[in-house]
């Protein structure tokens, strides 16, 4: 057990700062429960072992340890009972005396006179016994044998005087605390989780398996809500959260999703009668799951639909709110609307240019199209597509953007896209025409055998005539949209194909000329690039190390006239990358690295080319285009990089050697220092007394800033490296070794790391060993040289006349260039 | 015997001579004067849209006489984007280099050339993945367990708080207390 203390960050932005301030072992088994008492001065711990442990938070020690449960402890719950003041009173105050809370010491004050408050602890075990425990005489007060289950949760009113445990058993029992008796014990039918009262112990609340809020009368046992749709297994609620001061209580449901019911209704209700359900107000996600697709929702595209492996569908604000009301809570990413609806997991969705129709297709073989109106906070779903005999993997909308005149497009929310392209398991591609007057249920235009195997993406072409439909037998079909028949078959993927997307018209390059290219990404970890003329593969890109599971095609911004990037491509995969391609050259532009997990949905702004990936790692990322920030940067380095070069040019040819080398060093261009040097070594008046050549170049040497010389010898280092800038390497050190004392040298740091790789030592090893191996080859050199001189000796005895020869040698080479010329 | 052939060794490096002085002096400006073809080019551009109102007629004769095929691949260029393009041909650079599908493969080139970057602007991350969680008395932060790590969360602005990192045991009950001051309490399963 972990003891935190927060407080306000003395930062000034608003976060908290964590304190541990203590770390226990409580029990010798896993803690199950924890409980806290109103005071915050008491903490109870109940343990696998079926141990009770009560302990101040402050001190870290443990008050009381209560023995008594067989099982695990389930459920823990302080609270105060009034004790009508007996003789044993003043027993009862020595043993209160020990405990060390003050408030409690206030509290009892207050109440002394013809009753006082006492601490009980309530807990309840596996085997669903509930044990009550005075606090104060440190011993169990009375056992309720009534629950045949795990008992989840025990609440106790004040006013009402009250215990309340919800159990597993499906029963919640109202227990009378003067005698501990049971008064009521009500049938939930279903197994609580979590219960507790709200209008001042007037109402219970429960939540379990059935993932409904349920009331309950607390004098009379009486359901108070209508009857609710029991949910299915991810609805199941596991916890409530609700303290008295708030005018709501939060719901956590199986599936991580916390509900916000008001209290409202319930709060008003005088008499006992049957009200609706609390209305939900507000969705929390604690987490998006594994995020499946996505789509731009709204005209402004200021919100984001987000299919996550489940049934409904999220919609989330991109909008940061202005309104600082704590209730509602319209944050950057914050729910705002859910689609329910379908029967089991949605697979896929397609949003219409407006994104004001939304259409999903699922796993129970139908598909439904949505009408979002997020002005109005209105989500409904307009129409269910049903005659798949089998899952629904693909959907597609046109995307045709109407007459900027036309009814169509100043009110696009009475005017739903014109068709729906569906492909299913069953290997069949359906069309569906819509109508003015849509009745719920829409019938398919025509239906058409597609592939062999799965189909995993449809698409409509830009124009709305066309519509292609990739599938897991490795080809993607292309069919003329109002009659269904195929026109074109693209072959060439090893694998199953997992998206197709047309480019759309932004994307291209104005005035290219071409038809129109097409784009897939398959199981082969390619991304290919298709024609439209001749349905040909114009390029595959290779890059990713899995499937390619998305595509999306990003609109075209040139930077300016240097700009020749043709139409760029984004593929998300199950590699956990994003890649941009650019698909004139096929060039890999850059790679976005921000998951751990497939990445399976991938979309671009039309607008703003800025991309939202989403995979299996629930988290949902926002990129945004920084290409011409990072255009700027680059041409200003560049800029900067010119003049640097100029003004070291400028020193070097005004002989302010000091100047030139400082900034060499700092330019960090090895070459131009290296010139430098070998300029002023090779020079062909050296100073009389000079080491290098030249001694004012010495006298900057000898007074080198640490960092400079540290850098210096990592030059000559690597120029020692080479038998051709060796020389220089090394009249250059050995200049360096003269005008330092060791003891400055051998102090030399790397700034910064220390110890890491690349520290003086390792340098000094490197120049060292390659100092040897040079001096090595000159000492061969000079044995080779003797060698000469002693044959030289030795022919100069024999001919006489050596300079005769070897001038003869030469002229033989002239004569023989000449030939060659010839 | 010895004089003929000198002869026709003669004769024949009189042919090639020839030979060689007529292709010299055909290619000769476009070629190795360069600087007569480079100013031909700056004369042309200034001419056609750089301001030069004097004609200079030697130069005029030396176009012309050389052809405007030799010296600017074919006619005079009007349009300035044509300029260094045409000027890059006479120069000898092969054509490819202006194909638009061209992809440059020097230094300097590639530097030039635009690469689309992206950068991570926001994410929505979860803020509970299961398990115990805790609310404050006034509604406004919520403790979760997210994984084996605890995350604070501002439930009005959904921003992160806090975290406290797990120890690679597994959280099984989280509580908040709210007075007199705060604390959270993670229970990490005993070994």
């Amino acid at each position: 057990m972990r003891i935190y203390a927060l407080s306000p960050s003395n930062l000034g932005d608003e976060t908290i700062e964590l304190e541990l301030l203590r770390t226990l072992r409580p029990h010798t088994s896993p803690v199950v429960t924890l409980a806290t008492d109103r005071t915050g001065t008491l903490v109870g711990t109940g343990g696998a072992d079926g141990v009770v442990k009560v302990w101040d938070l402050r001190g870290g020690y443990t008050t009381h340890t209560f023995h008594g449960h067989g099982g695990v402890v389930s459920a823990l719950h302080f609270f105060q009972v009034e004790v009508v003041e007996r003789e044993d009173a003043s027993e009862n105050n020595k043993k209160r005396k020990r405990m060390k809370s003050r408030q409690e010491e206030a509290e009892a004050e207050q109440a002394r006179g013809e009753s006082e408050i006492q601490y009980r602890l309530a807990s309840g075990a596996e085997d669903g016994k509930i044990r009550i425990w005075d606090l104060h005489k440190r011993k169990s007060v009375a056992v309720l044998d009534s629950h045949v289950s795990v008992v989840r949760s025990l609440q106790y009113s004040q006013q009402e005087k009250v215990l309340v445990s919800g159990s597993r058993d499906k029963t919640l029992i109202i227990w009378d605390s003067h005698k501990w008796k049971a008064q009521r014990t009500i049938a939930a039918m279903e197994g609580i989780e979590s219960t507790g009262f709200v209008a001042n112990g007037r109402i219970l609340y429960s939540g379990g398996e059935n993932g409904c809020i349920r009331l309950w009368s607390t004098s009379s046992g009486q359901e108070l809500t209508q009857e609710q749709e029991p949910g299915i297994e991810t609805d199941e609620i596991v916890n409530v959260l609700h303290y008295p001061s708030l005018p709501y209580l939060i719901s956590v449901h199986a599936d991580q999703v916390l509900n916000f019911h008001s209290l409202k209704s319930a709060e008003s209700l005088v008499v006992e009668e049957v009200i609706e359900p609390l209305p939900v107000f507000r969705r929390v996600s604690g987490t998006h799951d594994e995020v499946i697709d996505m789509a731009y929702v709204g005209r402004d595209k200021s919100l984001l639909a987000l299919n996550t492996n489940s049934e409904d569908i999220r919609i989330v604000t991109l909008n940061e709110s202005d309104a600082d009301d704590a209730t509602q809570g319209r944050y950057f990413g914050a729910d705002v609307g859910l689609l329910k609806g379908h029967e089991d997991i949605v697979i896929c969705l397609d949003v219409d240019w407006s994104g004001h129709w939304l259409v999903t297709g699922a796993k129970d073989n139908t598909a439904r199209l949505w009408r979002l109106d997020p002005q109005n906070d209105s989500y409904t779903c307009s129409a269910v597509l049903t005659g798949h005999a089998e899952s629904l993997g693909a959907i597609a909308l046109p995307h045709i953007v109407p007459q900027e005149s036309s009814a169509a497009f100043t009110d696009p929310l009475s005017h739903p896209p014109a068709y729906i392209v569906t492909g299913s398991q069953d290997r069949t591609v359906k069309r569906w025409d819509t109508t003015k007057e849509m009745k719920q249920k829409l019938r398919a235009k025509y239906t058409r055998k597609a592939h062999d195997k799965d189909i995993n993406a449809i698409d409509v072409d830009p124009s709305g005539t066309l519509f292609a439909s990739a599938s897991q037998d490795r080809t993607v079909k292309i069919y003329s949209a109002a009659e269904g028949e195929a026109i074109g078959v693209l072959r060439g993927h090893r694998r199953g194909v997992w998206t197709v997307k047309f480019a759309p018209k932004d994307s291209q390059v104005p005035n290219s000329g071409n038809k129109g290219l097409i784009a897939t990404g398959s199981g082969d970890k390619t991304v290919k690039i298709w024609s439209l003329a001749d349905y040909s593969c114009l390029l595959t890109l290779e890059g990713h190390s899995n499937s390619v599971l998305k595509l999306a095609w990003l609109p075209y911004r040139p930077v300016d006239t240097r700009d020749k990037r043709g139409p760029q491509i984004a593929s998300a995969a199950g590699d956990g990358l994003v890649k941009i391609w650019d698909s004139a050259s096929g060039e890999g532009m850059s790679t976005l690295d921000n998951h751990t997990d497939r990445v399976w949905a991938l979309i671009a702004h039309p607008d703003t080319g800025a991309l939202v990936s989403g995979g299996g790692d629930s988290v949902i990322t926002f990129w945004e285009d920084t290409t011409s920030t990072t255009l700027e940067a680059a041409t200003t380095a560049e800029t900067e990089r010119v003049e640097l070069d100029q003004k070291l040019q400028n020193y070097a040819y005004a002989g302010n050697y000091r100047e030139a080398i400082v900034l060499a060093l700092q330019m960090d261009q090895p070459g131009r220092l290296f010139s430098l040097f070998k300029s002023v070594v090779e020079t062909e008046t050296p100073d009389a007394d000079s080491l290098s050549g030249l001694s004012t170049v010495d006298d900057v040497l000898s007074n080198l800033a640490d960092e400079q010389l540290y850098k210096l010898l990592l030059r000559l280092r690597d120029w020692n490296t080479n038998v051709r800038t060796a020389p220089i390497a090394q009249k250059i050190l050995w200049t360096v070794v003269k005008s330092y004392p060791a003891s400055k040298l051998a102090n030399l740091r790397p700034q910064g790391k220390v110890g890491a790789k690349g520290s003086l030592k390792d340098v000094l090893d490197a120049i060292k060993a390659y100092s040897e191996r040079h001096y090595k080859r000159v000492e061969e050199l000079v044995d080779e040289s003797y060698l000469l001189d002693f044959t030289l000796r030795e022919m100069d005895e024999v001919a006489g006349d050596v300079k005769a020869i070897t001038n003869g040698t030469s002229q033989l080479g002239f004569e023989g260039d000449m030939v060659m010329i010839q | 015997m010895v004089n003929l052939d000198a002869d026709r060794h003669m004769r024949h490096r009189l042919t090639i001579r020839r030979h060689f002085n007529r292709s010299y002096h055909t290619t000769a400006i476009a070629k190795l004067k360069w600087f007569i073809s480079s100013i031909s080019h700056l004369y042309n551009a200034a001419r056609q849209v750089g301001g030069l109102d004097l004609a200079w007629p030697d130069l005029e004769f030396i176009i012309e006489m050389a052809g405007t095929q030799r010296i600017f691949r074919g006619d005079r260029p009007t349009d300035p984007d044509d300029f260094i393009n045409r000027y890059n041909l006479a120069g000898g650079i092969s054509s490819r280099s202006m194909a638009s599908d061209h992809r440059p493969t020097t230094r300097y080139a590639q530097r030039a050339s635009v690469k689309t970057t992206y950068e991570v602007g926001r994410t929505l991350q979860p803020i509970y993945s299961g398990g115990s969680l805790a609310l404050s008395e006034d509604g406004r932060l919520l403790a979760a367990s997210l994984g084996e790590d605890v995350l604070l969360t501002d439930l009005s602005t959904g921003k992160e708080l806090g975290r406290i990192e797990g120890d690679g045991e597994a959280i099984t009950a989280l509580t908040c207390t709210w007075f007199p001051s705060v604390h959270v309490d993670t229970t990490n399963s005993a070994k």
